[in-house]
């Protein structure tokens, strides 16, 4: 079974469609990169997949995405919450707790995951993108990169079957994306369903396919 | 005594007693003075920074003046101190009533002053084991997040203007009043596309994807919370008593 299916799917805002007739298969366990200028629709894209377009986002929708056979527009906010984690592109609207902790907590605590583990995970999460020395800190008080950080951490304390990123690595400098690049690689030999969004080429290197839009 | 270690749903108590009786006092500004010197007292100890809190209320002097002037104008009462033939201008009733509503708001402010000493997620967790649902504890505490978010973007729109060599302070009132109106409306629509963005990425990480939700971070009441909720509840009983009770007085005085 596909873990993403796009199927003839057409996006329009009002004033002119953005994706037109765009079908797409994502196999579990592959990673797939999409590329092309600004504003040609790959965000889009991975909100129409996360189910955001049209369910937040007001937008003419064409066609059908599906999750492991199910569309994503059946699914309810829990289960939508367990197959599929999204990174977007600006961290500054993805941060609103008082402390690191209390950001990778949140989505945890959503699906009532017991404090104990949350524990373990923030841990584990905060280590991975190396920032346990930030734990009790402000995400306010941090950089572009270090919240794109935090961001990425909370997403993947969820450990949706699904990853979707959004330009996640723009703001980090080149040490810190090395690292996560180490990670996502270990994910994808997981089994970890990607699919991503960047300008830089640095993501191509674990994408198993890239798409030009 | 009060500290910021104290259990946060002790200070709501506190607050909602402030708030409650400020609302009640309808013209007795003594009582209203003292119940807001008492608010100070708290504050202080709860190490709410008084000093800042002063400077943002001297700018309630204009509403104090303002209703002054409306309400000896309008509905004059008590010895007219300054007329204009026949109309009054400024009675000792109208001063009363502007120096009772300027009380009241410096009271409210202190009031919420008393809830910033405590981080957002513990006033969260606190209106959430008082049996709050969880997502309006959550809209509350991102709803005053978002006051100086767009305060922020006010300035920073004004600051590019200034940039582009428009000088805001030199300009007339009127003039003045139209480049705020020119800004507010983008600025509101900033907000609002910020706030939607927000709101996806919380929906995105399960927000309300079950009707409960456990707690990494919890709140425990201490026997001495306990001890000083029913303090406050006992000091909200005898403050009340003496602020209504208007024979009090006579009565201490026939008794002694």
């Amino acid at each position: 079974m596909m873990a993403v299916e796009l199927r003839n799917i057409t996006v329009d805002y009002g004033k002119y469609p953005v994706i037109t007739d765009f079908s797409l298969t994502v196999a579990s366990g592959e990673a797939v990169l999409l590329k092309g200028p600004s504003g040609c629709g790959k965000s889009t894209l991975l909100h129409v997949v996360c189910g955001l377009i049209p369910g937040i986002i007001e937008a003419d929708v064409g066609g059908e995405a599906l999750l492991f056979g199910e569309n994503v527009r059946d699914l309810d906010v829990a289960a939508r919450a367990k197959k599929i984690g999204i990174v977007f592109q600006n961290p500054e609207t993805q941060l609103f707790c008082d402390s690191v902790e209390d950001e990778i907590a949140f989505g945890l605590e959503n699906l009532c995951v017991p404090p104990d583990e949350i524990g373990h995970r923030i841990t584990e999460m905060l280590d991975l993108v190396g920032m346990a020395d930030f734990r009790y800190a402000s995400p306010k008080e941090l950089s572009g990169g270090q919240k794109q950080r935090i961001v990425l951490a909370a997403v993947l304390a969820l450990d949706p079957q699904i990853l979707l990123l959004d330009e996640a690595l723009s703001q980090m400098d080149g040490e810190s994306k090395g690292v996560l690049l180490n990670h996502l690689c270990t994910l994808r030999r997981q089994g970890k369903t990607m699919l991503m969004v960047d300008h830089d080429n640095v993501l191509e290197y674990i994408a198993s396919s890239i798409i030009n839009l | 005594m009060l500290s910021p270690k104290t259990d946060p749903r002790v200070i709501f108590l506190l607050v909602i007693f402030f708030s409650t009786l400020g609302i009640l006092i309808r013209t007795d500004v003594v009582a209203m003075a003292g119940l807001l010197a008492l608010s100070l007292i708290f504050s202080a100890l709860l190490g709410v920074q008084l000093r800042r809190l002063f400077g943002r209320i001297k700018r309630l002097m204009q509403i104090m003046v303002l209703v002054t002037l409306m309400r000896s104008f309008f509905a004059p009462s008590g010895i007219i101190l300054l007329a204009l033939g026949d109309v009054p201008i400024l009675t000792s009733g109208g001063i009363a009533m502007g120096v009772l509503v300027a009380l009241r708001l410096i009271l409210f402010i202190i009031g919420a002053a008393m809830l910033t000493v405590y981080p957002a997620r513990a006033l969260i967790q606190a209106m959430v084991q008082m049996k709050m649902p969880y997502e309006m504890a959550y809209m509350v505490s991102i709803g005053i997040r978002f006051v100086p978010q767009f305060a922020q973007e006010m300035q920073d729109s004004l600051t590019a203007l200034q940039l582009r060599g428009v000088e805001v302070k030199k300009l007339k009132l009127r003039k003045r009043l139209g480049l705020y109106s020119y800004l507010l409306l983008p600025t509101l629509v900033s907000s609002l596309q910020q706030a939607k963005e927000l709101a996806m990425s919380m929906e995105m990480r399960g927000f309300r994807a079950l009707p409960q939700r456990t707690s990494y971070f919890t709140l425990r009441l201490t026997g001495l919370d306990i001890a000083k909720m029913v303090g406050v509840l006992a000091m909200a009983g005898i403050v009340s008593f003496v602020t209504f009770n208007h024979n009090f007085f006579e009565m201490i005085m026939s008794v002694l």
